[in-house]
């Protein structure tokens, strides 16, 4: 049995991976001061971090403080890469921390005190004209997830990283990244069910 | 706030339905997967998920994550000035640091700035106002455009991205204020990249604005 759905996933691989590359070498030459390879580095990770960035905070003039202030730390910092993981793994937990720094600093609420008791969505089959409804149901069940819900379904679903990473990147015990994983996709899927039954 | 954790995995069911999600997108180590699979094989109802949870993935990989950053482009021409004091700031910060630390950046951009805009004109920019910051953003614009495009305003994502990688282009400005952006193709391929710029049906304009080479 394949474990890969061959469209989607070819589809978010051309959107959200860049091309086999040495980025640790890339990041030795940013040591060196190389902004030519500063530069190749932010083409190659300015995509993925503003949909993962857009994604946990959803705020745009926060995304975009995020985005740099993420970009800078590799560029001022690039020697607090030692090498122990993968490139993306160190600017993703740079780009997660930044953001929650960014979102305690705009005051919004970084952990989902109603994960366990929100209800679905209330509306009715009357209300659901199609599937642009039903997507628009869907970014709304995104956006009632925490900052760190959202992080966790994204990285996994979009970003295609696993949950060893992910507890890497959040900086928190692999059953963290499941329980986040459980309770995001029990949300979505109660959403789903009520909203989409007609399409999904 | 302390999550509630699952409960242990004592049974395969719990087991396979914690990993399904990487399951799916083929991120579980080989013993892992074959666990899930002999799982699969017994019970229908992780068969049964297997099947919606692909049509989720499916759905939110496809979300538009830019409808928020549009929406935010357009509120600001709608109402600029509140919006535009709000931003200073911060922006202003990020452009101090940056800078800061490449002391010629600044003139570089306002050269490749002004090239750009001398060809293309009023037409393209009727009321660009000069760069009053440069984020990190601005380093692409190192490198001068020669070739400005327009999209069509429906235009998703992908199909910018697929067409900018047909063409083997690179976004080094905009959007304008007219929505343009401003392009770097190959130089020997230039001619080529406006042939297949054109024929793409999601631009609606591609013109060059350098000498031919």
């Amino acid at each position: 049995m394949s474990a890969r759905q061959g469209g989607t996933a070819d589809r978010r691989r051309d959107i959200a991976r860049p091309a086999a590359f040495d980025e640790a070498r890339l990041i030795d030459r940013i040591a060196e001061g190389d902004l030519r390879a500063f530069e190749q580095l932010y083409r190659l990770y300015h995509p993925r971090l503003t949909r993962f960035i857009v994604n946990m905070v959803h705020r745009p003039q926060i995304t975009e403080e995020v985005l740099d202030d993420t970009m800078l730390v590799v560029w001022n910092r690039p020697t607090s890469y030692n090498g122990a993981s993968k490139v993306s793994t160190w600017i993703f937990a740079i780009a997660y921390h930044k953001a929650l720094s960014a979102l305690r600093r705009h005051r919004e609420p970084v952990e989902d005190k109603h994960a366990e008791t929100r209800e679905s969505l209330e509306a009715g089959p009357e209300q659901l004209l199609g599937r642009r409804q039903a997507r628009e149901a869907l970014l709304t069940a995104m956006r009632e997830l925490s900052p760190d819900h959202r992080a966790v379904v994204d990285l996994t679903y979009f970003h295609e990283i696993g949950y060893r990473e992910i507890a890497d990147i959040m900086d928190c015990p692999i059953d963290t990244v499941k329980t986040r994983m459980h309770h995001a996709r029990r949300h979505l899927k109660r959403v789903l069910s009520g909203q989409m039954a007609d399409w999904l | 706030m302390i999550e509630p954790a699952l409960p242990p995995h004592e049974e395969p069911h719990d087991e396979a339905q914690s990993l399904l999600p990487w399951y799916l997108t083929g991120q579980l180590s080989a013993s892992e997967r074959a666990a899930v699979e002999t799982h699969l094989t017994s019970c229908p109802r992780c068969r049964a998920d297997v099947a919606s949870e692909r049509r989720l993935i499916a759905e939110l990989v496809d979300l538009p994550v830019e409808v928020e950053l549009g929406w935010t482009r357009l509120r600001e021409r709608l109402d600029p000035k509140p919006q535009a004091a709000a931003r200073g700031g911060a922006r202003r910060e990020v452009g101090r640091r940056w800078r800061a630390g490449l002391p010629w950046l600044g003139w570089a951009l306002a050269a490749g700035q002004i090239a750009v805009f001398a060809v293309v004109g009023q037409a393209i920019w009727p009321a660009a106002p000069p760069a009053r910051y440069h984020t990190l953003a601005g380093v692409a614009a190192l490198a001068a455009g020669n070739v400005v495009v327009i999209f069509r305003p429906d235009t998703r994502e992908r199909e910018l991205r697929a067409t900018l990688e047909a063409s083997h282009a690179r976004v080094v400005d905009g959007p304008t204020a007219a929505d343009a952006y401003v392009l770097r193709v190959p130089a020997s391929q230039r001619l080529a990249a406006l042939a297949t710029l054109r024929a793409r049906p999601d631009i609606t304009l591609a013109e060059p604005i350098d000498a031919p080479p």
